[in-house]
């Protein structure tokens, strides 16, 4: 029964993400857009131009993933699905556990195969794009359920995108600087198994209490 | 709204004694103040290297604390407001971020008067005053989501938990001197105090009269809360 209702819920979101395809495509529209603003912008002559290139993937893997965070979760409220979160009798950790990980697979994980591609362009080579898509794919799981968190707290709000970035932004900064600095630390010629395992310790640890705080804040939200 | 008039009574009790405490606190905060800052202007000696410049320690050194401390008594309220459900620990928490964010912006003004000469910049990406900045943007953010959201319930809960989120935030600020290799110096008050005796004492009665300022302006604001509360139910 609960397989079953996990299987449900894995499948059911998924399949809105996918045919959504409009929202679907914006989001890696703005991405690859934003990013070959920074091309027009900087010369292959500036001297940090690879290192540059990272930092602007991620800040643009952040940026598009907080823009898009607030529409998707959204819908489920506005549409009474979160009550009938509530509602059902499995817990609702175990469903919010269940709906972070089908929105990452569906949205965020084609962003860590895209990324490492663009990184292409800023001129890495292939190992180190290999370590930024091993980075991006150590952190944005990490981001997926910190950004939720902030989209749980402001859902009652109508407006909420703006004040979503404010919130949620100062608590992505470690994932960004250990994210990044794995990446440029590989340029200079290390091997990034420390930054990796800080990466995903931050990841286990946010798995672990992630899901009981949006449940508690999506109870508050839905005045339950 | 229904919990303040369950919970009457702890509110009224807070009420009765409001004003006694702020005439009790104000004394000693004053004293401390006044000896604070008349003894490190005048009393204490120059320091060789820094020159007069120095002197700005008993400003930013009492404001950083209190940013921090603050922040913390917030995300204890919280806690206590997410278990208890008492709506005196939300007013406390409510009226604490607004005077915490004030301490933050002063602590970082007065950091990067005094880095001009000393640092030779007004502003470096190093640990302490990254960190310090993001506390900033963690309370203007709770004040931002306390403001957005209309319905009164929502607000301190969301609040509430945001603040808990954000208290990951304060040991990174204070053990950064220490992981990272920073432009900022170490602690200078610990066990084994690094600074002068004499330039001690003073730094301490900054720091014991800024708590106190804080506890005065908590008071008041809360009773104004309370009394605000008061007269929506009333009317």
């Amino acid at each position: 029964m609960k397989k079953n209702a996990a299987f449900v819920i894995l499948y059911r979101d998924i399949i809105l993400y996918m045919r959504n395809s409009s929202e679907f495509f914006s989001i890696f529209l703005f991405f690859v857009m934003i990013t070959s603003l920074f091309f027009f912008i900087l010369s292959e002559e500036t001297i940090f131009f690879k290192k540059i290139g990272v930092c602007v993937i991620w800040i643009n893997v952040l940026l598009s993933m907080t823009l898009s965070l607030d529409s998707l979760f959204k819908l489920d409220y506005n549409y009474g699905i979160s009550e009938q979160l509530i509602l059902s009798p499995f817990s609702l950790s175990f469903l919010i556990f269940l709906k972070i990980i089908a929105l990452w697979i569906s949205i965020f994980f084609p962003m860590t195969i895209l990324a490492p591609i663009i990184g292409l362009l800023f001129g890495l080579s292939f190992h180190e794009a290999c370590i930024l898509f091993f980075s991006l794919l150590l952190g944005t799981p990490t981001l997926t359920v910190i950004g939720i968190i902030g989209v749980t707290l402001t859902l009652v709000l109508y407006r909420g995108g703006v004040l979503l970035t404010i919130l949620i932004l100062p608590l992505y900064i470690p994932v960004l600087i250990f994210g990044v600095s794995s990446v440029l630390f590989f340029i200079d010629g290390g091997l990034p198994f420390g930054h990796f395992s800080i990466l995903l310790s931050l990841l286990i640890l946010v798995f672990l209490i992630g899901p009981f705080i949006i449940s508690s804040s999506l109870r508050v939200s839905c005045y339950l | 709204m229904l919990f303040i008039k369950k919970k009457k009574k702890i509110l009224n009790y807070f009420l009765k004694y409001a004003d006694v405490l702020v005439k009790i606190l104000s004394l000693p905060c004053m004293i401390f103040i006044i000896y604070g800052v008349i003894s490190s202007l005048f009393f204490v000696k120059m320091d060789i290297q820094q020159k007069d410049a120095f002197r700005i320690i008993y400003v930013h050194v009492p404001s950083a604390y209190m940013s921090i401390f603050i922040y913390v008594i917030m995300g204890v309220m919280s806690i206590l407001y997410l278990t208890f459900k008492d709506e005196i620990f939300n007013i406390i928490a409510y009226s604490s971020v607004e005077i915490g964010a004030v301490f933050t912006f002063i602590a970082l003004c007065t950091g990067s008067i005094w880095g001009k000469p000393m640092w030779g910049t007004w502003w470096i990406w190093d640990a302490r005053l990254t960190s310090e900045l993001i506390l900033l943007f963690l309370y203007l953010g709770y004040l931002g989501l306390r403001k957005a959201i209309m319905n009164d319930f929502i607000a301190s809960k969301s609040c509430a938990i945001l603040n808990l989120l954000g208290l990951i935030n304060i040991p990174i600020i204070h053990y950064s001197v220490e992981w990272w290799y920073t432009l900022h110096q170490k602690a200078t008050l610990s066990s084994r105090p690094t600074i002068e005796i004499e330039m001690l004492y003073p730094l301490l009665a900054m720091i014991l009269g800024f708590f106190l300022f804080y506890v005065l302006i908590v008071i008041i604001s809360v009773k104004n809360e309370i009394l605000i509360k008061k007269n929506i139910i009333d009317c």
